[in-house]
C-alpha cells in the first residue's frame, strides 16, 4: 500500500493504516529529531510527541504539501517546543553549546571520526540553522520544502542555510587546526 | 561580480541551483580568485560530509511505544472527526453550566441575605418596640423587677420621703408614677418600720455619691421642684443602653435620671444639713452642760 493510500485511509478513520502510515514516517522523524536536539533521549522524547501529534491532527493534512514536508514541519515545531522548555535562548548570531550524549546510538556514530567533527559542529549552530541544515542534508528538501516545512521565506532558508554552511566550514577549519575541540 | 555573490553562488552551486552557464561562469572566477577557490573547496568538502552523516535509526520502534496511547485514543472518533472539533462543543456546556451555576447561587445567596436581613430588621424593630414598651414605664417595671428579685438596696429610697418629710410630687405626665407611691405605702407599712431606715439609709448614700459623681458637674437647680424618689439608677445598670437609635425615650430617661440624681443630691445634703445641725446642736448642749 502507498503512502498516498494509507493518508486517505488514516484520513478516513482507518487506524490501522494510521498505524502504519507512523511505521513509515518513525525513523525519518526521530532522525531529525536526533540532529537537531543532539542527543537520544530528547530525540525520543520529540519522535514520540512527534507521532503522537500526527496521529491526532492527520485530518489536518492537505495534499497541497508533500506530506514529508507536513511531518517534518511537526517535527520542528516539536523540537521548537523543546529548545522553549529547555530555556535555550540563544541568539541567531551565537554559537549553542551542545554537549552530545555518549550513549549507544551515537557510539556508533562517533566510530566515524568524521562525522564526530560534523556532528558536534551541528551542535554549536544556532538551532534556526540547525534544522535548514537537517532538512537539506537528511531530508533533502529543496529550499522550497524547507520553507514550507519551517515556514520561513524562501530567502531565509537561503541565508540559514548558507550561513549554516560557512560555520560549520569554519568550525571544521578549527577542528582540523585541533584548535577547538 | 564581488566576493559576497561569488561567496552565493557558491552555496548555491553546493545546493545545485546553478544553471549550467552561471556554473561555468563561477568556475572561471574561482580560477581567477585562489582564495575563493580555498573558500569553495572548503564549503564543498562541508557539504560533502553532511550528505554523508550516517543516517541513525531508533534502538527500538517508536510507534510501539505509544501504540497503547493510540489505542485508548482510538475510542474517540478517528482522526478524521475532528478531534478538537469535539471537544469544543464540550466546553461550551460546560462553560455555560459554569457561568449558569454561580448565577442560580448568587440569587439563592441574593435570597438569603434578603430574608437574614428582613429578619434582622424585625428583630431589631421588635427589640425597638420592647424597649419602648419597657422604657416607657421607667419607674415602675424597674421597681416591679426589683420587688421581684428581691433587691434590699432600693426600698429604703423609695420609703425616703417617709423620713425626710412628705416631698411635693411634681405634676407627671408619667402613668406609671402613681402606682410608685401605693406599692411603697403598702411595702413601707408592712415590712419598714421607720426606725430600720436610718440604717440602711447609711448605705445608700454611699453608692448614690458614687454614681452621682458625673452628675455633679450639672449644676442642679435648687429652686427645680423635686420628683419622687425612683430607684433608676439600679434600673439603669441592669438594662444598659436598651433602645440604641431611639432619641426620644433616651432624651427621657436622661432628664429622669438626672432629674432623680439632682433630688436625692439635695436630700443627702439636706440629711447632712440635719444631721451637722443635730451635732451642732448635741455639741452645743455638751457645751451648756460643761
Amino acid at each position: 500500500m502507498g503512502e498516498a493510500e494509507l493518508i486517505r485511509k488514516a484520513q478516513s478513520g482507518d487506524h490501522e493504516a494510521l498505524v502504519e502510515l507512523l511505521r513509515t514516517i518513525e525513523t525519518s522523524v526521530y532522525r531529525s529529531a536526533f540532529y537537531i536536539l543532539g542527543n537520544e533521549q530528547d530525540a525520543l522524547d520529540a519522535a514520540q510527541e512527534a507521532l503522537i501529534r500526527i496521529y491526532r491532527k492527520i485530518d489536518t493534512y492537505q495534499e497541497k504539501a508533500k506530506f514529508s514536508t507536513w511531518v517534518q514541519r511537526v517535527v520542528s515545531n516539536v523540537c521548537m517546543d523543546k529548545f522553549r522548555a529547555k530555556k535555550e535562548t540563544v541568539s541567531i548570531d551565537e554559537h549553542e553549546l551542545i554537549i552530545p550524549d555518549r550513549n549507544n546510538v551515537e557510539d556508533e556514530i562517533l566510530l566515524n571520526s568524521l562525522s564526530q567533527d560534523i556532528k558536534a559542529a551541528i551542535g554549536k549552530l544556532p538551532k534556526q540553522y540547525r534544522m535548514v541544515v537537517v532538512l537539506r542534508y537528511l531530508e533533502d528538501f529543496s529550499y522550497q520544502e524547507i520553507a514550507e516545512a519551517l515556514e520561513l521565506p524562501l530567502n531565509t532558508v537561503k541565508s540559514y542555510l548558507f550561513r549554516a554552511r560557512q560555520q560549520l566550514q569554519e568550525l571544521l577549519h578549527d577542528y582540523e587546526k585541533g584548535g577547538i575541540g | 561580480m564581488t566576493d559576497e555573490e561569488i561567496w552565493e553562488c557558491m552555496q548555491r552551486d553546493l545546493d545545485g541551483d546553478l544553471s549550467p552557464e552561471e556554473k561555468r561562469q563561477l568556475h572561471d572566477l574561482l580560477l581567477k580568485k585562489p582564495s575563493m577557490q580555498l573558500m569553495y573547496d572548503r564549503l564543498k568538502k562541508v557539504s560533502e560530509q553532511l550528505e554523508q552523516l550516517p543516517p541513525v535509526t531508533p534502538r527500538f520502534s517508536i510507534v510501539d511505544t505509544i501504540l497503547p496511547q493510540l489505542e485508548s485514543e482510538k475510542v474517540r472518533p478517528a482522526a478524521a472527526a475532528g478531534s478538537e472539533k469535539e471537544i469544543l462543543p464540550k466546553l461550551e456546556p460546560k462553560q455555560l453550566t459554569a457561568k449558569t451555576s454561580p448565577v442560580h447561587e448568587r440569587r439563592k445567596w441574593n435570597r438569603v441575605t434578603l430574608w437574614t436581613a428582613r429578619i434582622g430588621s424585625g428583630v431589631v424593630a421588635a427589640s425597638l418596640l420592647i424597649g419602648l414598651v419597657v422604657m416607657g414605664n421607667p419607674a415602675s417595671s424597674p421597681d416591679e423587677d426589683e420587688y421581684r428579685q428581691g433587691t434590699s438596696v432600693q426600698p429604703p429610697e423609695e420609703v425616703q420621703p417617709a423620713v425626710v418629710g412628705p416631698p411635693t410630687p411634681p405634676p407627671s405626665n408619667n402613668p406609671s408614677q402613681p402606682i410608685v407611691p401605693e406599692e411603697e405605702k403598702e411595702q413601707s407599712q408592712k415590712e419598714q418600720p421607720v426606725k430600720r431606715q436610718t440604717p440602711k439609709q447609711k448605705t445608700t448614700p454611699v453608692k448614690q455619691q458614687q454614681q452621682q459623681v458625673p452628675a455633679k458637674t450639672q449644676k442642679p437647680d435648687p429652686n427645680v421642684p423635686k420628683p419622687p424618689p425612683k430607684p433608676a439608677v439600679k434600673g439603669q445598670d441592669e438594662k444598659p443602653a436598651f433602645p440604641y437609635g431611639v432619641a426620644v425615650p433616651d432624651e427621657e430617661e436622661k432628664k429622669k435620671e438626672k432629674e432623680k440624681k439632682e433630688k436625692e443630691k439635695e436630700k443627702q445634703d439636706k440629711k447632712k444639713d440635719d444631721d451637722d445641725d443635730q451635732d451642732d446642736r448635741q455639741d452645743k448642749d455638751k457645751d451648756d452642760e460643761d
